[in-house]
Parts: structure tokens; sequence; C-alpha cells
């Protein structure tokens, strides 16, 4: 679709928007008032909500006009349906985080403006990887989005936790970065272009060489796999999110990784695979060249879950624990990659989509009880159930939603996943997958146990009240309410992502002389 | 949406609604406020299923709401939507009409327990499944339903769950339900095979087609070793599905678990045990009577098991002292009628009964809970008496609930039990099928005449004669509150007047009920229906002969139980074979113990069996090790994280180096 520059902006509303809260909020921290208590915080979220708006009503845009896609600056930037999912679930991770931390007490104290700076300049990082088509754009998204996060990492700058969590992402960060630049780099030297489309339109006329791509797509892979903390790439990952303020590490658990793995979806299936029927993108795809990689990622998947999982059975510290947790769930979704099928995809957005609220949910309860006194510790988390009955209720319900047990959205989402790889083929995989599932139980009940079966109080005025406050309160309620939703009625979900891979995934078969 | 349709979709939520305000703030609530909520959402939904039945009423058509799409998985399409019919509209107002009054009674009934708002909970419960058991517009919406109101039914038994054999019977309840739920899922699975939809209406609409019916009617081996039997799919399905019902609807051979559910409040007996959740067998086979009549072997053994089931319950409840007990026996035999009724395509007659007996059934137990109420929990038949100036209006609206249900005219049970005896003699008396007709109306005729025996048997021990409980207790009792004695009053007006919906054409009555509903059930078998028109003679002579029964059954039992009361001892005394046959009928024909013998130690004991030897040693075992092993590597995951960024850097190169080397070495070598 050809339009004029105007037209073009205004499907550039959101990342608009977010640019201008971004601003405002600089503005604000620097030239505001001394006594602005959490005026900072309420523009930050306001913005964010206002963004979200726009990804919604973009969204509706799109689908008004079936399967319509547009193209932005020399067609290295799409807005597409495909990519508009993923803005919505990163906007609405940035949302509830901007919620969250307005109740973070240190972080407050810490300077709120630099915070929510930072936050801002993340979510349009993963706006734009949402829907980069340009190895230039890829990194300049990626870098977006790596760097101030790096800094929220450390964002505790006392704190020596914090500021270690700080330097290990960094020099991991940095070490992945630069494997994944090289292979970049070799990317346009084998094939001219720095385009997706164009490099697959290399291969398919012969001028690069697919097993040399493949290579340095290897090396892109393990930049990726660093961002989605895929093994072997993922040993940043515990100590990262054990030691990063957790608001921020409910952050990267979540939204920066949909960031990942929307990249890692349109990179590959645009150059290495291509629809059987160009213009079903939801049915069966096509590798190009050798379909060993699938095998690759699949043999990926198979570890990081198993490493995530195994590795989260002896965790005493919650958010460590959610932490090897969150490894595992990057291994789930990565099934869904190995398909080859827009159904697998569309189980990624969908287990991506839940995942985000039951993740979000459970980092949101150890926030809560961290500000009512309690701390961080499985132990700590004792008679919980009894002493914040709701909050011990919301936990439970994360909880067993991420082992993905019924009726709850985790379960919707893994049925999805198996599904796909039974129909296509990969019966094994789903075996070593729901094994990992049943081993992932336990820990996450351990947690539950502590807080029901342990602490519990003799009598009824023995009970010691944690108070968590009406804000953490409505905030769990809304995390609450898709995980148990989407475990009963799911349909609305499900449409909304098989649309959002069936219209647009990653590049229709596009004249490539168009740009040339 | 028309206004019709906006209320019908508002009448289940409105109990959902009760239901989570009571079971989510009901500390808040406190008793009064509990029991308030609950008994305005049962209300209110009653008022909003007024415009639903008017419109039905008037049009003849049925109301319907689609909510939304519910499950959309490859070809298994399910809305979540109501239908409102000829049909559902009957049980829509039982439901809700008798509901409401219950819940109302209950008001005064719970008033001094502990926890009301946790009972009320429960109640709006077991009102929002029972809807959509009867409003929802396919078969598996139903089955939410059904087994909603099966977890209400268990949980209500158990309700005061300190007492072990109370929840022991609520428990009892559940399992032996589960058996014929699991019939019931084995047909819906068999019913989305052949249909490939569980709609009502896709269902009706496609037994038409040829095709269906043919793969409906072709027959198979039942694979039974050494016995060649073979069935016809139609056939296997009703069955499933008619096992369903006996064990919803209280028949042999799953009816054991009713007499035990007495265990709950008594409003708790009178809503589900006796006016709603027991009929949904019955709502569920005229629901699907036009699948029903394609196979009447089945109809034959739903006629055999009703009739079997309302004589053997009707001999057990004679010899019952619990008050409760016999109205419960008294409902698996009155089950028992309906399903009679059902088996001989008298689909229409069966329902009347459900509806009939709905009001008059839910009086009886409702006058028995004011009864153990004013004697402060005294159950036992043989320590009541005289209670009929105690507790006036009590006596009053039993006696009409009573004369009622003993088929005396013209009261409702004898418009409805008229009906379904005619349907069982038919055969007989128009020369069509003279054995069969025989058989079934022997077994109804003695039904009827065993329950007016047992019932006057009741209203005598309780109310007539001389107090035989302690003088203290006998002066204590008082009559119940309003709450309790208006629903009484308006049920025993119903009770009178219910019947007159279903005046035979043999008395020159319209048959306003039969005619209503003939659109939505089968006319099976046709010339049944036919020849009801030209023997109106012999349905008068039936009726008298009928009538007769009641009048001998029940002046018998005045006539023992006030002038002779020490008969029965003396004759067991006298005769002791007729004290064996006594003995055998109190115990109940010592069914539960034979089913203890049977199924349950059996069950038991291999189940003990399977825990020592299966789970503990081999399962148990594999699990031990499975987790030993996930430790040992956990703890080497761990210490892999040792929290040095070399060692970080280490693991990086070998993951790079591996991932370049298959690229390389895997892909490049083929």
């Amino acid at each position: 679709m050809q339009l004029g520059v105007v037209e073009n902006l205004s499907f550039l509303t959101p990342e608009i928007l977010l640019t201008v809260t971004l601003g405002a909020v600089i503005a604000l921290d620097i030239g505001g008032p001394k006594d602005r208590k959490g005026l900072v915080a309420r523009l930050a979220a306001t913005g964010l909500g206002a963004t979200l708006l726009m990804v919604i009503l973009t969204y509706f845009e799109l689908e008004t006009k079936q399967r319509a896609r547009v193209f932005l600056f020399a067609d290295s930037f799409v807005v597409d349906p495909f990519s508009m999912f993923f803005k919505l679930v990163a906007g609405v991770c940035s949302f509830m985080i901007a919620l969250f931390a307005a109740k973070v007490r240190r972080i407050e104290s810490q300077g709120e403006g630099e915070f929510y700076t930072l936050l801002l300049v993340t979510t349009l990082g993963i706006f734009l990887m949402a829907g980069v088509t340009d190895l230039v754009g890829m990194v300049v998204a990626i870098e977006t989005l790596s760097i101030p996060s790096y800094i929220l990492a450390g964002f505790y700058k006392r704190d020596r936790g914090s500021s270690e969590a700080s330097l290990k992402y960094v020099l991991y960060g940095a070490t992945a970065s630069g494997s994944m630049l090289f292979g970049l780099a070799f990317l346009y030297g084998l094939s001219g272009t720095t385009s997706f489309q164009g490099i697959s339109a290399a291969i398919a006329s012969g001028r690069a060489d697919v097993l040399s791509i493949s290579l340095m797509l290897g090396l892109v892979l393990i930049g990726l796999g660093f961002k989605i903390s895929a093994a072997p790439f993922h040993m940043w990952t515990p100590d990262v999110y054990e030691g990063s303020p957790t608001a921020v590490t409910a952050y990267l658990s979540t939204a920066s990784k949909a960031g990942g793995f929307a990249i890692l979806i349109r990179l590959f299936y645009s150059i290495l695979a291509r629809p059987e029927v160009a213009s079903r993108p939801e049915g069966q795809w096509i590798p190009i060249g050798d379909p060993g990689w699938t095998t690759l990622v699949a043999v990926i998947a198979v570890v990081t879950m198993t490493i995530g999982n195994l590795a989260a059975y002896k965790q005493t510290n919650v958010k460590r624990l959610l932490a090897y947790s969150s490894i595992a769930h990057a291994g789930y979704i990565l099934l869904g990659f190995v398909v080859m099928h827009g159904s697998g995809l569309m189980a990624m957005l969908f287990y991506i989509a839940t995942y985000v609220f039951m993740n979000l949910g459970a980092f949101l309860c150890v926030i809560a009880v961290s500000e009512a006194g309690g701390g961080e510790e499985i132990s700590d988390f004792r008679g919980l159930g009894w002493r914040a009955p709701f909050l011990g209720f919301c936990m439970a319900a994360f909880l067993f939603s991420l082992t993905g047990l019924p009726p709850l959205a985790g379960f919707v989402g893994k049925v999805y996943l198996f599904a796909a790889l039974v129909e296509h083929g990969w019966v094994w995989l789903s075996v070593v997958a729901a094994l990992n599932s049943a081993v992932s139980l336990y820990y996450y009940v351990r947690v539950v146990k502590t807080m029901y079966l342990e602490g519990i109080p003799r009598r009824a005025g023995d009970v010691v009240p944690l108070r968590i406050g009406s804000h953490f309160g409505i905030m769990l309620f809304v995390c609450l309410v898709p995980t148990i939703l989407f475990g009963i009625y799911w349909q609305p979900l499900a449409r909304l992502a098989t649309w959002s891979v069936g219209a647009s995934a990653p590049v229709e078969a596009r004249p490539v002389a168009a740009h040339k | 949406m028309n206004e019709a349709s906006r209320c019908l979709a508002a009448v289940p939520f409105l109990c959902l609604a009760g239901f989570l305000a009571n079971g989510l703030l009901g500390r808040r609530l406190g008793r009064n406020g509990g029991a308030a909520v609950g008994v305005a959402a049962a209300i209110a939904s009653f008022l909003f299923s007024i415009p639903v039945a008017r419109e039905v009423f008037s049009t003849g058509e049925a109301v319907k709401v689609d909510l939304f799409a519910w499950i959309d998985v490859a070809d298994l399409q399910v809305k979540f939507a109501f239908l409102c019919d000829r049909l559902s509209v009957i049980m829509l107002l039982i439901v809700t009409g008798v509901g409401s009054l219950i819940h109302l009674y209950s008001a005064g009934y719970m008033a001094h327990d502990a926890s009301v708002p946790r009972y009320f909970s429960y109640l709006n419960l077991f009102m929002f499944s029972m809807l959509l058991l009867v409003l929802g517009d396919n078969l598996l919406l139903m089955f939410v339903g059904w087994e909603g109101v099966g977890l209400c039914s268990y949980l209500l038994i158990g309700f005061w769950f300190e007492d072990p054999e109370k929840a022991y019977a609520g428990r009892k309840a559940f399992i032996v339900n589960r058996i014929g739920d699991f019939g019931f899922a084995l047909g819906l699975f068999a019913i989305f095979m052949v249909f490939h939809s569980f709609d009502y209406e896709t269902i009706r609409a496609n037994l038409g087609d040829s095709n269906i019916r043919g793969r409906l009617l072709s027959t198979f081996e039942l694979g039974i070793p050494f016995v060649d039997v073979k069935m016809s799919l139609v056939c296997a399905i009703t069955l499933a599905l008619f096992l369903g019902a006996t064990g919803k609807s209280a028949q042999i051979p799953l009816y054991v678990w009713l007499p035990d559910a007495m265990a709950g409040p008594t409003p708790v007996s009178a809503l589900i045990h006796a006016a709603t959740m027991v009929t949904s067998g019955i709502y569920m086979v005229c629901r699907l009577s036009h699948l029903f009549v394609m196979a009447p072997p089945t109809m034959d053994i739903i006629a055999g098991v009703g009739g079997a089931t309302a004589v053997f319950a009707a001999l057990m409840a004679l010899a019952q002292n619990d008050i409760k007990k016999v109205l419960a026996y008294s409902t698996v035999s009155q089950l028992g009628l309906m399903f009679l009724a059902l088996g001989t395509g008298g689909f229409s007659a069966g329902f009347f009964h459900v509806f009939t007996h709905a009001f008059f059934k839910a009086l009886l137990f409702l006058g028995a809970g004011s009864v153990i109420h004013a004697l402060s929990g005294e159950q036992d038949l043989r320590r009541m008496g005289g209670l009929k100036d105690r507790l006036p209006a009590t006596f009053a609206t039993m006696l009409i609930g009573t004369v009622a249900i003993a088929g005396i005219p013209p009261f409702a049970g004898f418009f409805s039990k008229d009906e379904i005896l005619w349907r069982a003699w038919e055969g007989y008396l128009t020369g069509r099928n003279i054995g069969h007709g025989l058989i079934l109306g022997l077994l109804g005729s003695f039904a009827s005449a065993l329950t007016a025996f047992y019932m006057f048997r009741l209203l005598t021990l309780a109310f007539l004669g001389a107090p035989r409980g302690s003088a203290e207790a006998h002066s204590h009792a008082h009559e119940s509150p309003w709450t309790m004695t208006l629903p009484l009053t308006i049920l025993a007006i119903c009770s009178v007047a219910a019947g007159f919906l279903n005046v035979p054409h043999a008395l020159h009555g319209s048959a306003h009920f039969s005619a209503w509903l003939q659109p939505v059930v089968a006319a099976w078998p046709e010339i049944a229906t036919a020849a009801q028109a030209s023997h109106h003679g012999a349905e008068i002579g039936l009726m008298t002969v009928s009538t007769l029964i009641a009048f001998g059954g029940s002046g018998f039992a005045l006539w023992i139980y006030l002038k002779r009361p020490g008969l029965p001892a003396e004759v067991i005394q006298k005769s002791p074979g007729l004290g064996r046959v006594y003995a055998v009928i109190r115990d109940k024909f010592y069914i539960d113990e034979a089913y203890d013998r049977i199924v349950v130690r059996p069950v038991k004991l291999t189940a003990f069996t399977l825990w020592i030897f299966v789970d503990v040693l081999i399962i148990d075992t594999l699990i031990n090790v499975a987790a030993l092993i996930a430790e040992v590597i956990s703890e080497a995951a761990r210490r892999l994280q040792d929290g040095a960024v070399g060692t970080y850097a280490v693991w990086f190169l070998a993951g790079a180096m591996l991932l370049l080397g298959y690229f390389l070495f895997v892909l490049g070598a083929a």
C-alpha cells in the first residue's frame, strides 16, 4: 500500500505519542516543580495508556482494511497486525510496570524521572523491534531497548546486587551484541542488501549462498538468544533478575522478551522460510535451504526449558526462582518456532500474551509483599495465604497458570503449543515439553505450599494480616482477570493471534526491485 | 434481542450473582443479609422469567438468546445460548417459582444456623446450574448444568459436614451420580460422533436425514465374549443417556443415594431431591424424545425400570419410620411412575407428573420440615402424633399434599397419575399389546395403591391420634413463622389447582398440557396416541378403579393407624413368615448391603491392592528416582551458575561454537 508521508505517519501514532511522552517526562523532570511527588509517574502512565489506546485504534484500522500492511521509511519498517500484536503486549507490560513502580518507594527516592524516561525509551525500542524489517533498523531497535535496560537493572545505585546485575548485563549483552553485529555485517556482505526481503530475494536468485546466510543467522541467533534468555545464552538471567529492582525484572521477563521473539520470528521466517501459499502465512511454511535449523532451535528449546526447570528446583529466592521459570518459558515459546506452520506462530503469540499476565502478576505479588514489609525469600512467604488472602489466592493462580494447569490461561497456551507440535510431527518434542511442565509443578507448588500449608494460624486471632494496599490489590486483580478468563473463554485472544499471524506474518513476497 | 430474550439471558445470571455475593462477601453480609440476598436473587430470577413465560405462552414459539460462541475448535462449535421453548418454559417456572418459595422457606428454617450465607450461596448456585440445565440450547450446556446440580447436591447434602454420617451421605450421592454421569457423557460423545453437533435443533432436524438415520439404526456387535448380542447405535446411545437419568433421577439400580440424601437440610430435600434436580433425567429424555423413540428396546427398558422402581420404592416407603425417609422413597417411587409413562411414549403424561409432583412433593417436604422444626429436630414418626392442633396450618396443607399425591380427585395428583396409568394400561385395554400392558399396568396401579397407603400412614402417625413423644417436646411444638407457612399455603393451592391444566378428553376436558407439549415431544407409538381418543369408556373405567384404589389405600391406612395401631405388630408376631417379609422391607431389601458386598468392597480391595503394589511400589519408586535424578542435575545446574562472569563467558563461547559448528558441519555436510 503506497501512501503519502502524512498518511504513513498516522500509522506511527503510537510511536510518536510515546516519543512525545518521553520528551514531556524529561522536561517535567528537569524543569518541573520541586515538590512534584508522583507527578512524573502519573504523566508517564497516562502517556503509556494513551499509547496503548492508539495501538488498539491502529489495530482496528488495520483490521478494517483486512490484511493491510504499511511499509515506512524506505521499506525498513512495517506496520502490520503482527507487529501491532507485539506492540499491544509490550504496551500493556509497560503500562502495568509504570503503574506498579509508582508505588515502589525506593524507585521514588532514587529519582523517578530517570526511571520513567528509561522505561519509555525501552518501550520505544520494543515497538521498533516489532516492526523493523531491515538489518540496520534492527540493530538500532535492539540497542534502544538494551542500553536503557542495562541502566534500569542497576537502578538502585547503592545496592550491590543491583550494580552487579547491571554490570553483568552490560558485559553479557555487549558480547552477545558483538556476535550479532558480526553476523549482520556478513549478512550484508553476502547479500548486498540490508533488507530482510532483499536477503531472501538474494537467496532465491542464487546471488547468496544459503549455507553462508544460515551460518551468519546462527551468529544473529546468539544475540537474540541472549535477549530471550535461551540456553546456553541464559547465564546472565538469574543474576540480573535477582539483583535488579523487581519492577525492572518483571519488565525484562515480559516485554523485553516479547520484543526478542517478535524480531526472531520475523527475521528467520522472512529469510529462511516462505509460506507454501504466498497469501496464506497462517498455513504451512516451507524452509529455504536445509531445514536443519529447525532441529537446532528444537534442541535449544529443549535445553532451555530443561535447564530452567531443573535449576529452579532448588532455589530459595522467589525472584531467582521466577527467573529460572522465565528461562523455561522461553523454551516453551520457542517450541512454536520450530513447527514451520502458522499454527505454531499463532501458539507463540497466544502463549506470549497469556504469559505476560501471569508472569507480571507473579512479580507484582513479590513487589507487593516486599513493599508491605515482607521479603523475597520463599521462607518469607510462609502463611501468606492466611495473612493476605487475596494476594495468596492471586499468587497461587499465577503459579498454577505458569505450570499450565486448567482452567487457567497457561493451560490453554500450552494446549495450542503442544497441539501445533503434535499436528506437525514433533511428538517427541511435545513429550519432552509435557515432562518439563510436570517438573515445573514441583517448584511452583512449593511456593503455594509455603503460603498455605506452613505457618497456618492456630486460631483466627493469631493471623497477622499483611496489608498490600488497594493500589496493588487492583493491579493484581487486573492481572488475575485475564489469567482466569483466557483459561475459560480464550476464543477472542485466539482469534486475535490467528489473525495477527495470518494477516501479516513476516513478509509477503514483494517485488524486490521496488526498493532497489 | 427483544425484551423477553433479554430477561431470559438475565435469569440464570441473577442466581449466579446471588451465589457470588454470598460466596465472596458472606462474612460481611451476615446471617440476615445473606438470607436476604439469597432470597432476593431467587425471587428476582422468578420475576424475570415471567416476561419470558408470557412470550412463550402467548406465541407458542421459543424464546432464544445467543450469548457468545463458547467453544470453537475444529468442527466442535458450541454456543453459549439459552432456549426457552414449550418444554423448558415449564421447567423454568418450576425451578424459579418453587425455588423462590423454598428460598423464602429456608430463610425461616435456617434462621438459627451458623452458616446462613454458605447455605444460600449453595442454593443460588444450584438454581444457576439447574437453569443452565433446562435453558441451555445444547447438550453440552445441559451437561454443565447436570454436573453443577450434582455438585450443589453434594455440597448441600453434606451441608452439616461436621457430622461424619452426613458427609458420608454427600459422598455417596456424588459417587453414585458419577456412575450415571459416565453413561451420560458416553451418550454425549456418541451423539457428537453421529450429528457433529450438540444443538437440540440441529439434532432434531438431522434425525430426518436418511444418512444419519441409517447410521443410527445400524447395528453393531457388543463384543461380549461368548454371547452374540447386537444392538443398534441409537439403542446404545439412548441406553447410555438413560443410565445418566437413572443416576440423577434415582432409578434402579442407582436410586440408593436419594434416601441417604435426606441428611441435608429439609428445604434442600424439597427443592433438589423432590421438585427439581431429580426430575432432570425426565426432562432430558423428553428433550431427546425424538431420539429415544427410535430405539423401542430402550423405551421398554425405561418403562420396565420405571415400573419396577415405582413398586419397589413404594414397598420400602411402607416400613420407614423416619418422616423424611418415607418421603424420599415416595419420591423415588413417583419418579418411577414418570419413567413408566415415558417408556410407554407418554412424554407429556410423564412431564405433567413432573409438574404436579413438584408442587405436592415440595409441599410435603416443607410440611415435614415444619414438623421437624417444631419438634426441634425430631424425625421419627413413632415419637410424633397428635400434632394436628399444635400445627394447624402445617396439618391442613400437608393433608392437601397427601390427598394430592394419593391420587384422589380432583386434586393435582389424580389427573397426572391417571394419565400415566392410562398409558401403562393402554396396551392391555386396547388389546394392542396385552402382556406388555398388563405388566406395566399392574405395576403402576399397585404402586399407586401403596402410595395412598404409606402417605396416609405418615399423615396419621404424625398428626392424628395421641402424642407419643415426650410431653415436653409436644407442648413446645409451635407453628412455624410466616416465611415457612406462606410457601406451604401457596404450594397447597397449586397442589389443588395444577391438575385442571390437563383434564383429559374423556372427562370432557381439553387436555391443555398435552396439547401444549405436543409440538416438542415425540408422538409414539402413533397407535397409542390415536387409541386414547377412541377408548373414552375404558379410560373412564380405569379412572374409576384408580380412584377406588386410592380411597381404599387411604382408608385402610387410616383404619389401621387410628383404630388398630397395634395391628401391624400383632400380625408380624403371629405369622413369622410375614414378619420376615416385613424385616426385609424395613431393611430396604438389603440393597445397600448387597451393593457393599458386590461393588464397594471389591472396589476398595482392588484400590488397596493397586495402592500398595502399583502406586507405592512401582509409581512412587519411579517418581522418587526421577526426583532424585532431577535433584542431582538441578544441583549441578545450580553449581554451573556460580556468579562469576568468567564462567559465563566460557559457556557463551562453548554455546556459540556448538551453534556455529552445527551449521557448518551438520548442515554444511548435508
